[in-house]
C-alpha cells in the first residue's frame, strides 16, 4: 500500500508538470515491464523497444490513471495491450515461435545428451528456463501473481479475464511448470 | 480426487478461499495424513517459485531512452475531459426517439379491419411508396458522400497494406 500511495504522489508530480519524477516510475518497474514483455516475445531486443512503448504509453495517458487499482495494475494492462497487438501484427513470427515450442527448440536444447550434458543449474535458473518453456500465457500469468505481486482479480483485470477463469489457469500453469521440471530436469533435480 | 484436493490446497496456499473453506483445509491438513503430505508438497514447491522467478533487466540505458521518449511527448487529457456524457446520452436519445416514433408511426397507421386478412399483410413491404425519398436531392447528396468516405476508407486501408508490403 506504501508502495501505491508513493505511486500516487509521483503520478501527482508529473501531472503537474514536474516530467523528471515519471524517471522514479520506470526505474521502479521497468524490470516488471521488461521482463513480461519478453515473455511474449522471447527476444530482448523486441521486449525493450515494447517496454519502452509502454512506458511512454503510460505517460501519455497518465491523466486517465484515477488511482482505483494500484498502478502496476494499470500499467501492466498497457503491457498486455501492447504486447498482443505488437504480436498481432507479427502474427506469422508468433506461429513460428509457438510451432518451434512444440516440436523443436525445447527438446533439442534440453535432451539429455551424456557428451553434451547441461551444466549443474541452480533451482533458480532451473525454474526461468522451465518458465521459458512454459506457453506464453502460463508464463506471464506465473511472473505476474508470483514476480509481480498481482492478485488474482488484478492478474484477470490484466488479462481480461475473468477470476475464476485465472484460477484455473493458474493451477494448470503451476501443474505444467511442474512437469517440465521433472521431465527435462529430472537430472538435475536428482 | 487427487486433483480436487490438489485445486482447495492450492486455493488454500494462495489465500483465495472463503474462511469457511480455509478453516476446512486447515483441519484436513491437521488430521488426514494424505492431505497434510500433500500440503506439504505443494508448499515446498509454492516456496520453490515464489523464491526463484528472476526478473529480467533491461539495458542500462533504458530509463534514458524512455526519459528521451517522453520529453518530446504530451499527457493527453484525461479522457472524461474530452468525452462529454451528455452528448452520448444525446445520441443515444436521438436513435431511442427514431426508434419509438417510427414503431408509433406504423402501429398508428396500420388498419386493424376485419376485412384485411392479417395485421401483417398490412404491414408489406409492396404498399410503401418509397419512389419520393429515392428522388429526392438529399438522398443523392447523402449517397455521394457515402461513396466519397468509402474511397477514403478504401485508400487509407490500401496505403496501410502498401506500408507492411516489404519493398
Amino acid at each position: 500500500m506504501q508502495g501505491q500511495t508513493n505511486d500516487i504522489a509521483v503520478i501527482q508530480l508529473v501531472l503537474q508538470g514536474k516530467q523528471a519524477a515519471y524517471a522514479t516510475l520506470v526505474d521502479r518497474y521497468q524490470q516488471y515491464v521488461f521482463t513480461l514483455a519478453l515473455r511474449y516475445v522471447n527476444n530482448r531486443e523486441v521486449a525493450e523497444e515494447l517496454a519502452q512503448d509502454v512506458f511512454v504509453k503510460a505517460y501519455r495517458f497518465l491523466a486517465d490513471f484515477k488511482g482505483n487499482s494500484k498502478f502496476s495494475t494499470w500499467l501492466y494492462t498497457i503491457v498486455n495491450s501492447t504486447c498482443l497487438s505488437y504480436l498481432r501484427k507479427k502474427n506469422e513470427g508468433v506461429l513460428l515461435l509457438e510451432e518451434e515450442k512444440m516440436i523443436g527448440i525445447s527438446d533439442n536444447q534440453f535432451a539429455e545428451k551424456p557428451t553434451d550434458k547441461l551444466e549443474q543449474k541452480t533451482t533458480k535458473q532451473m525454474l526461468d528456463s522451465a518458465i521459458k518453456l512454459l506457453p506464453e500465457e502460463d508464463a506471464l500469468l506465473l511472473t505476474l501473481f508470483y514476480q509481480a505481486e498481482q492478485s488474482v482479480d488484478e492478474v484477470g483485470a490484466i488479462m481480461g479475464l475473468t477470476t475464476s477463469n485465472i484460477k484455473v489457469r493458474l493451477f494448470r500453469a503451476r501443474g505444467k511448470l511442474r512437469d517440465i521440471l521433472e521431465t527435462r530436469f529430472k537430472a538435475e533435480l536428482c | 480426487m487427487e486433483q480436487e484436493m490438489d485445486v482447495q490446497l492450492w486455493e488454500y496456499i494462495d489465500g483465495i478461499c472463503n474462511e469457511t473453506d480455509a478453516e476446512r483445509i486447515a483441519l484436513l491438513i491437521k488430521e488426514n495424513a494424505a492431505w497434510a503430505e500433500k500440503y506439504a508438497e505443494l508448499i515446498a514447491f509454492n516456496s520453490e517459485i515464489v523464491g526463484s522467478i528472476e526478473l529480467e533487466q533491461p539495458s542500462l540505458r533504458f530509463t534514458k531512452n524512455v526519459m528521451e521518449a517522453v520529453a518530446a511527448t504530451h499527457i493527453a487529457p484525461a479522457a472524461k475531459k474530452y468525452i462529454n456524457p451528455i452528448i452520448i446520452r444525446g445520441i443515444a436519445a436521438f436513435f431511442v426517439v427514431m426508434i419509438l416514433s417510427t414503431l408509433v408511426y406504423a402501429f398508428a397507421t396500420a388498419s386493424y379491419g376485419s376485412n384485411s386478412s392479417s395485421f401483417f399483410s398490412e404491414l408489406s413491404l409492396s404498399k410503401l411508396d418509397l419512389s419520393g425519398i429515392y428522388s429526392s436531392a438529399f438522398l443523392k447528396v447523402f449517397m455521394m458522400v457515402n461513396i466519397v468516405l468509402g474511397l477514403v476508407l478504401a485508400d487509407g486501408v490500401l496505403r496501410k497494406e502498401k506500408k507492411r508490403m516489404p519493398a
